[in-house]
């Protein structure tokens, strides 16, 4: 599996940038991956979960 | 993931439960299923897809890089069906169903796809219900749409055609991969390296962002509104100050005028034994007032009536001469009368002394006496003149003197009750004057009883008190208007104070804001840079597998993808190859796919359909080769025997192959295919159409049509 390590450091890299944790963004992005077929009609529930992640990490938690 | 089981039911050629186990006992990552056409390894290749996206279509076509997809492989009805045909035609109840175990990261997987038909014997495929279950790991068990989107978040339907790769539809891929007109695979592309979960996750974030956003908008609002009241409560608390100061100022003076009004009360408490008195003298003089007042209404009463007593004293004169006045009219009235009668009667007596002929004018006989009758008439018509002298010789007023005396009279008489109510107002009034009178004395009488200082200094205080009063009055009106006006100014300053309390400003908003913002700028530079990189990274991969399988590395140096992921092969002088040959465009296609795959790092099996069409022997041996690594997914080909030979691609990729399985009839094995028997002396009966095998026993129908699938001894 190192090749999903591509885009992986690129999203770390650059959320880096942006003053992210390395972990809150590994989490971002394998909860999107997880989820990227969904249609934008019924991505209702990601958004809920989304917002909860970035919360949680908003809040220091 | 990694695929364990696969059991088919009613599903193609597969009449019956088909267990297919793909646990190996060694590392390897090769699957292969050999069968001659129409055995049926196509059918295990779409009884899989079915059960992971529900169903299967038959090839699709490319035209000018447009994929058009072919027509749904239905599960019952006339033509081509993925149901048994044999179940469908003959089972009471038609069913089919597959069940997929496999190992993925969260744990177990079992997805289980059922159709089962609603009536005797459907006729088309609104007359099946399908059932889905999935289960994952520790999760609970899911259904239908749930489920779906479970398997989706593992194998994803938009990649199917990465992972279910068909080799007759190899130019497919091909013609898209070096159209210029790359709208199919473009998002093929993007799908496959994961750019959708960035765009997705993007308008996700942006769509968060928004709640937030108007969250902040709207506390902002609220605390501009805020501030401005605070703003205001401020002035208020000012206007509230001086109107609070101006009330208390009217209040110390309402209580000045209070305690002064309270003090002539109790200066009056000391003069308390005198207040009966002063009260009845009050009473007195209001009583003495009121006649007063009375009295001149009476007196004007009396006044008016009294205009007329020169009426009535006069006539008291005047009434006996007017009744004298009314006595000598009836004389004169008599006279008159007597006058008329005695000429009337000297009238008759002149005519009768005058016509009297001596004959009685009632008997007609010569009177007798005549000269003494006529001396007689004489005699009476004398008396009758002298009494008519005597008449006219009385001395009376004329009747038109008399008329207007009387009249002048008249002028004077008062009303009949004039009199009584000139004494009627008069008593009147003297009763009034008496009363008053009385009054006065009784009030002397009383005001004697007083000093005169304390009688003065009583009146002094009852004026005083009754200004005090008054001033009490006025001043309480004063205070109540300013307390009013503070009421209302505290009421508004409430109101005021209500709007700036309340808006705090949250930080955690804000934060959330910017992390957001952190994380959009985030993907968008990942969606800019990372699709370069991977188009890099694909091109490096392709080419190192295209490298490996070509045969001819110093024609074909490696494969180009442009930024549109369209593909070429290059020639040894890195240039676009002009006419390179079918073999080597296929292993390029290939090679891209896997190059795909493989940045995606999407774990799932490869399941790859007529492997070998359009490659030489050279290149199906190094696709395997390659493909059947001991490291990376499973992979799966589902052979055709002519593409690769059974025995010989068992015995080249020994280790490497983890399971090896035939789909045949029984008609296609002429030695047994008893599993630890496996003779080649077979005794073929053709009359009864069978065969049995001498060393074990075992025969077999040869016109029977159940499949079988036998795993290869490796």
């Amino acid at each position: 599996m190192d090749d999903v390590k591509l885009l992986r450091q690129e999203f770390i890299a650059h959320g880096k940038k942006q003053g992210l944790e390395e972990a809150f963004l590994i989490k971002i992005l394998d909860y999107l991956l997880e989820n990227q077929f969904l249609p934008a009609g019924e991505r209702g529930s990601i958004r809920d979960q989304l917002s909860k992640m970035i919360r949680a990490y908003a809040r220091g938690d | 993931m990694k695929l364990q089981h696969l059991i088919l039911y009613n599903i193609g050629p597969f009449y019956g439960r088909y267990p297919i186990n793909f646990m190996a006992e060694n590392d390897g990552n090769g699957y292969a299923f050999f069968a001659e056409n129409n055995r049926g390894k196509t059918s295990i290749y779409n009884a899989m897809r079915w059960c992971l996206f529900g169903e299967v279509s038959e090839r699709a076509k490319t035209v000018k890089g447009e994929r058009y997809g072919g027509s749904k492989i239905p599960l019952v009805g006339e033509g081509r069906i993925l149901m048994n045909s044999h179940a469908y035609e003959h089972d009471k109840n038609q069913e089919m169903s597959v069940v997929l175990i496999a190992e993925g990261e969260k744990g177990s997987i079992q997805i289980t796809r059922t159709a089962t038909s609603i009536t005797t014997l459907a006729r088309h495929d609104g007359q099946m219900t399908v059932q889905l279950d999935v289960k994952v790991g520790s999760d609970e068990l899911k259904h239908d749409a749930e489920a779906q989107e479970a398997i989706e978040s593992i194998f994803p339907r938009s990649l199917e055609r990465f992972f279910f790769i068909d080799g007759e539809a190899l130019e497919e891929y091909t013609q898209m991969m070096s159209s210029s007109d790359v709208i199919g695979l473009k998002e093929e592309v993007n799908s496959i390296l994961g750019i959708p979960a960035l765009i997705k996750g993007d308008a996700d974030i942006v769509r968060i962002r928004q709640g937030i956003k108007a969250k902040i908008d709207s506390t902002a609002k609220a605390e501009k509104v805020s501030t401005k009241a605070r703003d205001d409560a401020n002035t208020q608390r000012k206007k509230l100050k001086e109107k609070i100061s101006i009330a208390d100022k009217e209040e110390a003076k309402l209580q000045t005028v209070m305690s002064k009004l309270d003090e002539t009360i109790e200066e009056m408490k000391a003069h308390e034994e005198l207040a009966p008195i002063l009260e009845q003298l009050k009473l007195l003089e209001s009583q003495i007032a009121f006649k007063k007042q009375n009295l001149v209404d009476v007196n004007i009463d009396k006044i008016m009536e009294a205009r007329v007593g020169w009426k009535v004293l006069l006539w008291k004169k005047a009434s006996s001469q007017y009744q004298h006045y009314v006595g000598v009219r009836e004389e004169l009235a008599q006279r008159s009368r007597l006058i008329e009668q005695t000429q009337n009667t000297i009238k008759t007596l002149e005519k009768d002394l005058s016509e009297m002929t001596g004959i009685c004018t009632e008997c007609h006989q010569p009177l007798p006496d005549l000269e003494h009758f006529k001396a007689k008439k004489e005699s009476e018509l004398s008396a009758q003149k002298d009494l008519l002298e005597s008449y006219q010789s009385e001395d009376l007023d004329s009747e038109d003197d008399l008329t207007i005396k009387m009249g002048e009279l008249l002028k004077i008489q008062p009303q009949s009750d004039s009199k009584d109510r000139i004494l009627r107002a008069q008593r009147k009034w003297k009763k009034l004057v008496n009363e008053i009178e009385t009054l006065e004395e009784q009030h002397t009488l009383l005001n004697k009883k007083l000093t005169e200082d304390a009688k003065s200094s009583m009146v002094e205080l009852g004026e005083r008190k009754g200004r005090q009063e008054a001033m009490v009055s006025r001043r309480e009106s004063e205070w109540r208007t300013t307390r009013t006006d503070v009421e209302l100014a505290e009421l508004e300053l409430k109101r005021l104070e209500r709007l700036s309390g309340g808006v705090e400003v949250n930080k955690e908003d804000y934060n959330i804001d910017n992390v957001i913002s952190s994380l959009i700028v985030t993907i968008k530079s990942t969606i800019a840079s990372y699709r370069e990189k991977a188009r890099v990274e694909v091109q490096k991969r392709a080419t190192a597998v295209f490298t490996r399988l070509n045969n001819a590395p110093e024609v074909y140096t490696g494969i180009r993808v442009d930024k549109d992921f369209r593909t070429e092969i290059l020639d040894s002088k890195g240039k676009p190859s002009r006419n390179p040959s079918s073999g080597a465009i296929s292993i390029m296609t290939m090679s891209v796919i896997d190059a795909l795959r493989r940045v995606s790092g999407f774990n799932v099996p490869v399941f790859l359909d007529t492997p070998g069409r359009s490659l030489d022997e050279h290149h199906k041996d190094r696709q395997l080769d390659y493909f059947w690594q001991t490291e990376g997914q499973q992979f799966l080909i589902f052979a055709h025997s002519g593409e690769y030979g059974v025995e010989e691609t068992v015995e080249e990729f020994k280790g490497r192959l983890a399971k090896a399985y035939t789909i045949s009839l029984p008609r296609d094995h002429k030695t047994c295919f008893q599993k630890g028997c496996m003779s080649e002396d077979v005794e073929h009966d053709s009359y009864n159409k069978k065969n049995t095998c001498n060393a074990c026993g075992f025969e077999w129908d040869l016109t029977s049509q159940k499949t079988l699938v036998l795993e290869v001894p490796l």
